[in-house]
């Protein structure tokens, strides 16, 4: 399908890319329909909403910033995308990117999980003090 | 928003399947128990808040430049394995 962009006009996404958020996100409650752009290679990339063009974030693999990194995710949430194996699931975290790439942050306290056999998705809240909503990589880069 | 008087032991049901119950009170701290099935997302308030600003935060960034970023990124990898 055909869908608008952000940064990058009109680009064609198959359909088995397409995610859906059925809750939305905080904040995005009325956006279900995401995908990620294949415009980057490497640690960051685009999520971009397939419903309307504006609404566009920056996700990373939080393991290469934190290998330990390991939110308690109830059960509920791993049901609520239609369950399965495990492996079938993979968490992303949302970035805000600066200026200065160190000090860009990315929230290891909003967890996205997401069933690549189901392609539902939800941002998950973790109420664990060690895992804030603004991590600079900075700070996570020196602890590795 | 609807506003009710609970005492200490007592509770309130939402929608037939949500509990919610006063289990204790101290000074201004309330212990509030709430049973709910597996798929009700429950947090505390500012909590929420604090990720739905930190998306909107993500979401208005100014035009990012990725490919900066994920060089940035290559280049911290490879001095790592050259360790």
């Amino acid at each position: 399908m055909k869908v608008q962009t952000r940064y990058f006009g009109e680009v064609e996404i198959q359909d088995e890319k397409v995610i859906t958020f059925e809750e939305g996100l905080p904040g995005f409650e009325d956006f279900k329909k995401f995908a990620v752009l294949d415009t980057e290679k490497g640690t960051f990339n685009y999520l971009q909403c397939i419903e309307d063009k504006d609404v566009c974030f920056v996700v990373t693999d939080p393991y290469e910033f934190k290998e330990d990194y390991a939110p308690r995710i109830s059960e509920g949430y791993f049901e609520k995308l239609g369950g399965g194996d495990s492996k079938e699931f993979i968490i992303w975290v949302i970035a805000c990117l600066k200026e200065e790439i160190e000090k860009s942050t990315i929230n290891l306290a909003g967890p996205l999980l997401i069933n690549l056999n189901t392609k539902k998705a939800i941002q998950v809240i973790i109420e664990d003090k060690k895992y804030k909503s603004r991590h600079t990589l900075e700070e996570l880069l020196e602890e590795e | 928003m609807l506003a009710l008087s609970r005492r200490t032991g007592e509770g309130l049901i939402i929608d037939g399947n949500i509990e919610i119950k006063v289990l204790e009170i101290q000074g201004d701290k309330v212990k509030i128990g709430i049973q709910a099935p597996k798929e009700i997302g429950i947090y505390r308030e500012e909590i929420y808040a604090q990720i739905k600003l930190t998306n909107e935060e993500a979401a208005s960034m100014e035009k990012m430049d990725l490919a900066h970023a994920n060089e940035f990124m290559n280049k911290l990898k490879i001095k790592k394995e050259n360790k």
